[in-house]
């Protein structure tokens, strides 16, 4: 079988897709662990179940930005990236993928929070990192004027290599002994991570914007560089409000703060654009990617207020470590990201084929069954988390198990909508699944 | 590429490499921690990540949520060395058994003393500033 470039990137959607299933019914499991219930005969521990969770999502996310990004970066340049290289690539994410699942079940640990696997399986993720790169710059040094989305996918795969390598600092003894700077360093990469796939996420927003308007204005405008800056400068400095309460040097906490109010900016950028956005849903075509992008849109403010407030350091010192901090997590990662690799995918596939009204209507149904239950499950982990800073005031001494019961109406919500959540992401993913791997789909390339 | 914006670019990287390499290098001072300890911390951080205790415990507010805040579990009354131990051994409701070898259950709890020693999260123990900051009391 000749592998050509539609087929890369299919391979690569089909493998984030089923990535976000696994995550979203490993997250359904996890959260069965609130109430001591063993799913379908599931005797995974939580030891387990969150790493896989956290891990398959994290990879959705990651594989969802690289597809798009094969996608987007060829219709951009017209220059054939290589495709051995990428499925040789994508060799090395399934093999690294195979271990970490399988240690994950046999529960072998030795890594960090949202890296706990053991480390040996970080050089595959490395290695096909590596070879990512390679294809991406390889095309983007071949063309000379950037529009903003190059900036960000060439800032952003540079910086999750950085980040992912720093991310493993704690292996050499110096940093590990030293138990606030090795937090310190552990929060940095993590919070500087997530920017970096922003950055990969965000870019192919600003191509699908420009496509659905049919002009490259958005992407090429003076303001689309400076948010792109300010982006990258968040990026680089924006992660000490993981940390404020970390009895780490001053400036750490005092540049996270400084930094982290510049993202007002953005707020009010959203503010003044959110009517012309609105206006400009009438004018286009493309009736899906316009849906998930209005959503990110949208999702993108209420977690940006969120962000803002938590980024203070009076507001963190309460919300940090209670499900606010999880709430925001949820809101982010499904609510902007994963609603921005939904209107790439769905561009994708709307491009090639034409979707029959009875599949948009039931498209329709789920997007709002997402949208709802995403909404009651940020609320309930919100409420969890602000029941949890009450409580820690109004009682002294007070046990766990105390706590834990004064949450669980919340948690009930937050499980309940998590269940509609996952219903509705993953009969999504398969919906798209299915059209990928439609013949009409291959038959229109 | 656009020389300007690369020029912008390399600055704010190189601004970046040097508060990283100031935040490797400038070490940490704490009144009550032990520094010719840290080697205990070192290893207990490894023990604490093989078991991934992290999936449902928090130090410093930074972990899972289905089970408490270890940062000060040593200081706290009744939570002696033999009950953290015990407690580890034989499990909970929530928490599974774990068989770590006698070692591996001393380094653990050292590490949990020393942390307790790097400081405490609790919200009391800080004051706000009218700009929004807050300072260690």
């Amino acid at each position: 079988m000749r592998l050509s470039h539609f087929k890369i990137q299919k391979l690569y959607w089909n493998t984030a897709l089923i990535l976000l299933v696994i995550g979203v019914w490993f997250g359904v499991l996890a959260s069965s662990k609130y109430f001591d219930l063993d799913i379908a005969g599931v005797h995974l521990e939580m030891v387990s179940l969150r790493p896989i969770h956290v891990t398959a999502v994290t990879m959705w996310i990651v594989t969802g930005a690289i597809s798009c990004v094969y996608i987007y970066l060829y219709s951009a340049t017209k220059i054939e990236f290589s495709v051995p290289l990428a499925f040789f690539q994508w060799l090395m994410l399934i093999f690294a993928l195979m271990g970490i699942f399988s240690s994950y079940f046999i529960q072998k640990f030795g890594g960090r929070e949202y890296w706990e696997f053991p480390p040996v399986f970080a050089l595959p993720l490395l290695g096909s990192w590596i070879l990512f790169l390679f294809n991406l710059y390889k095309s983007l040094f071949k063309v000379s004027n950037w529009p903003v989305y190059f900036w960000m996918w060439f800032a952003g795969g540079c910086f999750f290599l950085l980040t992912f390598l720093e991310n493993y600092l704690w292996i050499f003894p110096f940093i590990r002994e030293q138990y606030i700077i090795d937090t310190t360093i552990q929060w940095k990469s993590n919070g500087s991570l997530v920017g970096s796939w922003n950055q990969l996420i965000y870019g192919t927003a600003f191509y699908l914007m420009d496509k659905i308007k049919g002009d490259t204005g958005t992407s090429t405008s003076r303001s689309a560089y400076f948010f792109y800056m300010l982006g990258l400068f968040n990026l680089m400095f924006n992660w000490g409000h993981h940390i404020y309460s970390l009895p780490t040097h001053n400036i750490v906490r005092t540049v996270g703060y400084l930094v982290s109010m510049t993202e007002w900016i953005f707020l009010l950028k959203i503010l003044f654009s959110w009517r012309s956005t609105i206006d400009s849903a009438t004018k286009n075509f493309h009736y899906l990617p316009f849906k998930f992008l209005m959503a990110a849109d949208a999702w993108l403010l209420l977690n940006l207020i969120q962000a803002l407030l938590m980024s203070i350091p009076a507001f963190n010192l309460f919300t940090h470590g209670t499900h606010v901090t999880v709430a925001h997590a949820m809101g982010t990662t499904i609510g902007i990201n994963s609603m921005i690799l939904l209107a790439g995918c769905s561009e994708f596939i709307c491009s090639r084929i034409c979707l029959s009204d009875k599949v948009t209507t039931m498209i329709s149904y789920l997007f709002w069954t997402i949208q709802i239950s995403l909404f009651v499950f940020v609320v309930s982990l919100d409420s969890a988390g602000i029941c949890k800073i009450i409580w820690q005031y109004q009682v002294t001494n007070g046990s766990f198990t105390d706590l834990s019961l004064k949450l669980k109406p919340w948690i009930i919500i937050f499980a309940s909508s998590g269940t509609f959540l996952a219903v509705g992401l993953s009969a999504l993913a398969l919906v798209l699944i299915w059209m990928l791997n439609s013949p009409k789909t291959i038959k229109r390339i | 590429m656009n020389p300007k914006k690369f020029l912008v670019f390399i600055l704010l990287c190189v601004l970046y490499f040097l508060f990283s390499v100031w935040i490797y290098i400038t070490p940490v001072k704490l009144s009550a921690f032990e520094y010719d300890r840290s080697a205990e911390i070192g290893e207990g951080h490894l023990v604490f990540q093989k078991y991934n205790c992290q999936a449902c415990h928090q130090l410093y507010g930074l972990g899972g949520y289905l089970g408490p805040d270890l940062t000060n579990v040593s200081s706290q009354k009744g939570k002696s060395s033999n009950y953290i131990k015990a407690y580890i051994k034989a499990g909970s409701a929530k928490m599974p058994a774990f068989n770590m070898s006698s070692e591996e259950l001393e380094s653990i709890v050292r590490f949990l003393e020393l942390v307790d020693k790097t400081g405490t999260s609790l919200p009391d123990n800080y004051l706000i500033k009218f700009d929004g900051r807050v300072i260690r009391k």
